[in-house]
């Protein structure tokens, strides 16, 4: 019966990881699947949506209700902006096109990443919010991690029906599938990676601000989380949603239950043998072409 | 007749190497025109710079006596041109019936609900496929639904890259008896086709493109009866010839 509870705990905590890591991972999944652009700052945007977070705490004692929206609106415009000045000026078309804005994301991501050093330093920083834990039955589950992974699915879902039953969604998954088809039907295909790249960072912003509660970050963070994202949306079929929220789920479960039975640095080991193997045996992720964007 | 599309000594190619060279042709409206010549004779790329997929290393493009300059692709479709692009490029996720309705993604609730119903009046098969996912259609099914999907941006002018690649005998012939109707309405059609047999016999004028080259204009019914031109492009090369 213990054992029974055990497996219970486990499989509930790894499915409520899985919403945050798909929270974390949503943006990149947004990004890459409308602009097939690997956005290697992703990560940077996430710790410092987090930090900004945990100075706001500071100097406020604002929790995630303020730290969220605006972090959310703060990268919406640094999205806009940094799609407007670096990505839109670099030929996607091109042979090169996808190495070129892969060459730009890694080296925001440094440039991010270090005067995040500058401003907060190099120590992990968390904000001490939702400290509680919450009991359902007999189980016990950190109240950090189920507000966290509600919010998340919340959003996650939010986007799949924007994505699905809204006309500027529409507009949006078509030029993911085709955007010489796009084009061809009169649609502004440069607005529309304008709007996607800034609707990805914002996205990144509020789960940065959001998860901070769960998980500290410091400067450095973001390259670690962009790799953990990037496993994450390859497992699902990059830019496919559906795929991404059951490769969250699965990688939540089987982060958690190795962890429980194994360890924590092997854990995280287990998640880049499931992502070399997912390269070797399934290239094209769990579902393939289904429930693409 | 007033010229539709004109271009003027238009060139371009791809990374610094001339595809195109100092290309001119115009097309007045209501024409239906070919442009034939063999694969990789640079039509695509000829498309493709009217279309501004390309900026042009020189020359220009004139929509009714308008330079279009570098406008991007979506505003020279704003302006009237309908693409039906190489390789279809259609949303394959979505239905028939989406893709036809982000063609006129701007249009109103009933302007669209008439442009849908001149398309299913065109090609009636897309009425009964309007749920059916695009990744699921047929070569000419698909075909068709591209052709659909450029009328839906009501243009003046219909431009098509090689729209008969890929199809069997029997649906290029429904195809072009398609483009014949549309062309018959009042549309001014200019196709660019390896398949010069199926472009010529509906076209009324045809270019002959070789090397980058305008080599020839002429008469269509001209060109499909001459013996050097059949030998080349007409000839074996196309399955229609013996029908």
């Amino acid at each position: 019966m213990l054992q029974l509870q055990t497996y219970l705990l486990l499989l509930l905590t790894g499915i409520m990881w899985g919403g945050v890591y798909l929270l974390m991972a949503s943006g990149l999944n947004l990004i890459y699947g409308v602009m097939k652009v690997v956005n290697l700052a992703h990560g940077d945007f996430i710790v410092v949506a987090g930090l900004l977070a945990v100075s706001l705490y500071g100097a406020f004692r604002a929790g995630p209700a303020l730290a969220i929206p605006v972090a959310t609106l703060l990268f919406l415009l640094v999205g806009g902006l940094i799609y407007r000045g670096l990505l839109a000026r670099v030929e996607t078309t091109a042979p090169q096109g996808e190495l070129r804005t892969l060459l730009i994301t890694f080296g925001l991501s440094s440039i991010i990443s270090n005067i995040a050093l500058l401003i907060w330093g190099g120590q992990y920083q968390s904000v001490p919010f939702f400290q509680s834990a919450v009991h359902l039955g007999a189980l016990f589950f950190p109240e950090s991690l189920l507000v966290s992974s509600l919010l998340a699915f919340a959003l996650a879902f939010a986007v799949q029906l924007w994505l699905t039953r809204t006309r500027s969604g529409r507009l949006v998954r078509a030029t993911a599938q085709s955007e010489l088809g796009a084009a061809s039907c009169g649609l502004n295909t440069g607005r529309i990676r304008l709007l996607t790249f800034a609707l990805g960072a914002a996205m990144a912003g509020a789960a940065g601000a959001l998860t901070v509660v769960l998980i500290p970050v410091q400067a450095a963070s973001g390259g670690f989380m962009t790799v953990q994202a990037f496993t994450l949306i390859a497992l699902g079929g990059l830019g496919n949603y559906l795929g991404a929220l059951l490769a969250a789920i699965l990688l939540g479960v089987i982060e958690v239950s190795s962890s429980y039975f194994l360890g924590a640095s092997a854990a995280s080991a287990v998640i880049y043998v499931i992502f070399i193997l997912v390269l070797i045996v399934r290239p094209q992720g769990l579902l393939g072409q289904r429930g693409r964007i | 007749m007033p010229e539709l599309l004109q271009l003027q000594q238009v060139s371009g190619g791809y990374h610094g190497r001339t595809v195109v060279h100092e290309v001119s042709l115009s097309i007045a409206e209501g024409e239906a025109v070919a442009a034939v010549g063999a694969n990789g004779a640079g039509k695509t790329t000829l498309l493709r710079l009217i279309m501004g997929q390309l900026p042009p290393s020189g020359g220009q493009v004139f929509l009714a006596g308008h330079d279009l300059g570098r406008l991007p692709t979506f505003e020279r479709v704003r302006l009237g041109i309908g693409y039906v692009p190489e390789g279809r490029a259609l949303f394959p996720e979505m239905t028939v019936e989406e893709n036809l309705e982000i063609g006129a993604y701007r249009a109103s609730r009933t302007e669209l609900r008439q442009r849908l119903a001149y398309i299913y009046q065109i090609f009636p098969r897309l009425q009964r496929l309007r749920q059916t996912r695009c990744r699921l259609l047929s070569g000419g099914e698909q075909q068709m639904v591209t052709v659909g999907r450029a009328l839906m941006t009501q243009p003046r002018l219909l431009i098509l890259d090689e729209p008969s690649t890929g199809l069997a005998p029997r649906v290029v012939g429904e195809l072009y008896q398609a483009l014949r109707a549309l062309h018959a309405s009042g549309l001014t059609v200019f196709v660019v086709e390896q398949n010069a047999y199926a472009a010529l016999r509906f076209a009324q004028r045809g270019y002959v493109f070789e090397d980058g080259h305008i080599t020839r204009v002429a008469p269509a019914s001209e060109l499909l009866h001459d013996p050097r031109l059949v030998e080349s492009y007409v000839g074996r090369a196309s399955p229609m010839a013996s029908s």
